[in-house]
């Protein structure tokens, strides 16, 4: 396991996401990262590499990348919601309209669109989630890791 | 009434009174006793020497009054004619009643009433004479009528002659009880001095909101209108106390009166009601509500109470929908005076915007003053920010109004003092606080004394956190169901820790689940509506078919998960998960079921089903009860 620090400074641009997507390629991450100020970690592991990134007030996501450089996972934890639409990417639609079905549960969300599954929990303070997609997870790999 | 001095008020009564005489003894004749035998019987009739009115305000009717003849003869009194009035004035005394009737007769030691109002036309002495005709001798008596007709006048009623304030902690301050005063005359009635209190205890009885107290010297009152003034009691005894309240006015007699009482108890009433039921619109499923009264702060006559507020203890601050708010509380402002605005998100996407505003938060008898609060999609306010930087969560629900949200606002009595807390001190987060100067809404930092607080925790005493008590439901479900948030944790006889194990939470208020040796985070939230916990996989639970979001098994299933605190104490939670669809389409109107669940994989999250037959303690950060201190669950 290898540990690369870096500082990134806070480039605001107007419409583009706010953070790598769900299915995109790891380049993604990068571009993304410079959109926050905060500080960035990755991580490499066996079959996996984890790019986390850390923003004010306790905001964090975590992106998990394949050896092959596809986004297979995404988790966040914070006092406010992410937003879904841009850690989602491609997948978004398919979860809103998952998502927007009558329900008279109040609670956590637990969305399973074939493959995609996301889930966001929590109360005021402190939500997380995760979002993955169980195609794209590397072999020999847990979806558990996505946390 | 009695108090009261409006004629009409007087003729009322008496009319009835006359009435009533009239129904028991209407046919004098069956109430006289059989005509004597002997001839030298003979009838005489005695009558007061005279009927004085006073003075009355020309136009004014005066008070109803009585002229009783009483046959003091040996034999019946038979009336000729009616009695009639006579004499100079005689268009201005009106005979309203009369049970001296040429119907009937009046028989020995018995007596007929006549009743009489005057009602000068002029502002001079007026006289007139009551005649009565039978067969006494002389065959015809009367009786002298005068009054005297003043300027018109003012007539003050009054709501009330007594204010009698319930049992009040000693120290504390009563809600406002209110004096309505009428001017019942025909003239405009002024005010000589300001309401005063006189009386043994007149210092723990104040006059409240002289702004609004209309009944002043400087507010005249005319024909026809009202004036109020509030009073409240703060005991500054355990006895019992009294008071006078004071208008001195241009009405006869210039001073009116009311008398105050209130009493000293020794404790705070720190219990509202919590109800279950299908909510405003008719289809909440396990949601608990209260009522709040929230008022301008320092006011107690700008204030309102709200019902369908719902309690929820995953969150923190008072939220009401603009809708459902009918009082204009002040807007709160950052640090540069831009008008604040505020941003609610949920984990299910909902979020919901509006304006920081101020009030003061009344939960039976505690109150909580000058709290921030959020006043949702306040008109003429910002629309919830869109964008990076906004509050809009992209695919959920703008929680706007009392359809999206099926509640008319919310109360979040959870863990946190405030709503996000040193987050907000320190950074500038997209989708808390907002700086709106002209409506346009960016992310600022909030001093955490002006952030949206947990009134809990600001109330003066019972603020260590909160106890829900709810009683089990049975099996089918309940319509609905009742049962208490109370406030405070040991400080009462009512919130007692008793047996239940304290589970602090780490700093994010979170407590450990561990089910089948796998361990998860957890927490216990009123606001979510079932228990949510694992997938169909480890529990075994199939899905429902229609009712999305709940588990569906043939059976009740019985569940025990081991809950555990960051001071490592455990206590374990037992439930019972049954088929949430079938129990709905069976009982369509129910709106609490003890037994609903559904799943979710990487978290435990207690909703109310959890609360039904237990006693539920939720601490809040930094406030200590006994030997814990908040955040913590209790059960």
């Amino acid at each position: 396991m290898r540990i690369r620090w870096g500082i990134v400074l806070a480039l605001l641009v107007g419409a583009a996401p706010l953070w790598a997507a769900l299915g995109e390629p790891e380049q993604s991450v990068q571009q993304d990262r410079a959109r926050i100020s905060g500080q960035s970690r990755s991580t490499e592991f066996a079959s996996y590499t984890m790019h986390e990134i850390t923003a004010s007030g306790g905001r964090v996501i975590r992106e998990y990348v394949s050896p092959s450089g596809t986004v297979f996972g995404v988790a966040w934890e914070g006092p406010t919601m992410p937003d879904l639409s841009s850690l989602l990417g491609s997948y978004f639609s398919a979860f809103q309209q998952a998502a927007s079905a009558s329900t008279r549960r109040r609670g956590p969300l637990y969305i399973r669109v074939g493959s995609l599954v996301v889930e966001s929990v929590g109360h005021m303070r402190a939500f997380r989630g995760r979002a993955y997609v169980s195609d794209l997870i590397p072999a020999h790999v847990s979806k558990d890791v996505v946390r | 009434m009695s108090r009261s001095r409006h004629p009409f008020a007087f003729l009322f009564r008496t009319a009835l009174a006359a009435a009533a005489i009239a129904a028991g003894c209407g046919i004098i004749a069956s109430c006289s006793r059989a005509p004597g035998s002997l001839t030298s019987t003979a009838p005489k009739v005695s009558l007061p020497a005279s009927l004085p009115f006073g003075s009355i305000p020309q136009g004014l009717t005066s008070p109803v009054m009585m002229v009783t003849l009483t046959n003091t003869g040996t034999a019946p009194l038979t009336f000729t004619s009616t009695p009639s009035v006579s004499g100079t004035n005689h268009s201005d005394f009106l005979i309203t009643a009369s049970t001296c009737s040429t119907a009937s007769q009046v028989a020995a030691n018995s007596s007929c009433m006549v009743s009489l109002t005057f009602t000068p036309s002029t502002m001079t002495a007026e006289s007139a004479s009551l005649d009565f005709n039978d067969n006494a001798s002389p065959s015809m008596q009367s009786v002298p009528l005068s009054g005297t007709g003043t300027a018109a006048a003012p007539v003050v009623s009054l709501s009330t002659n007594t204010l009698a304030f319930g049992p009040v902690m000693q120290g504390t301050t009563s809600a406002p009880l209110t004096v309505t005063v009428t001017n019942n005359g025909n003239a405009t009635l002024i005010f000589s001095s300001a309401v005063s209190i006189t009386g043994a205890n007149s210092g723990d009885f104040t006059i409240v909101n002289v702004t609004q107290n209309t009944c002043a010297p400087a507010n005249q009152v005319a024909p026809g209108n009202t004036c109020t003034v509030d009073v409240t009691f703060t005991p500054s005894t355990s006895g019992t106390e009294s008071a006078v309240l004071n208008f001195m006015d241009n009405a006869a007699p210039a001073m009116q009166t009311v008398t105050l009482t209130g009493g000293a108890s020794s404790t705070t009433n720190n219990m509202v009601t919590l109800t279950v039921d299908s909510g405003p619109l008719g289809d909440d499923l396990n949601i608990p509500f209260t009522s709040v009264t929230v008022c301008v702060p320092g006011s107690m006559v700008n204030c309102q109470t709200i019902d369908h507020i719902l309690v929820d203890t995953g969150s923190s601050g008072l939220r009401i929908l603009a809708s459902q708010l009918n009082v204009s509380l002040p807007q709160a402002t950052d640090g540069m005076g831009n008008p604040l605005g505020n941003c609610v998100q949920f984990a299910d996407m909902s979020y919901a915007f509006g304006p920081v505003q101020t009030a003061d938060i009344y939960l039976g008898g505690e109150k909580a003053s000058s709290v921030p609060i959020q006043d949702i999609a306040a008109p003429g306010f910002a629309s919830a920010p869109a964008g990076a930087n906004g509050c809009v969560v992209t695919g959920g629900t703008n929680l706007n109004s009392v359809v999206a949200f099926g509640a008319n606002g919310l109360i979040g009595v959870g863990l946190f003092r405030q709503d996000c807390g040193q987050a907000c001190v320190g950074s500038q987060i997209p989708g808390t606080y907002y700086s709106c100067p002209n409506n346009v809404c960016s992310p600022t930092t909030v001093a955490l004394t002006s952030q949206l607080q947990n009134p809990v925790w600001m109330f003066p005493q019972d603020n260590q956190g909160v106890l829900l008590t709810l009683p089990a439901v049975g099996a089918p479900g309940a319509a609905s169901v009742t049962g208490s948030l109370i406030f405070g944790i040991g400080s009462q006889a009512n919130n007692v820790l008793g047996p239940a194990t304290v589970l602090t939470t780490d700093a994010n208020g979170f407590i450990t689940a561990t089910y089948n040796t796998v361990s998860y985070i957890s927490f216990i939230d009123s606001g979510s509506n079932g228990f949510f916990f694992l997938t169909t996989t480890e529990t075994g639970l199939p899905n429902c078919n229609n009712f999305i979001g709940f588990y569906c098994p043939n059976s009740s299933v019985p569940f025990t998960i081991m809950n555990k605190g960051a001071n490592n104490a455990t206590a374990s939670a037992s439930f019972n998960i049954a088929n949430i669809e079938s129990l709905v389409t069976a009982n369509p109107s129910f709106s609490a079921f003890g037994n609903a669940g559904g799943p979710f994989p990487s978290a435990v999250d207690y909703g109310l089903p959890f609360f039904y037959g237990r006693s539920v303690f939720t601490g809040i950060e930094g406030q200590t009860a006994g030997s814990f201190t908040g955040p913590y669950f209790a059960y």
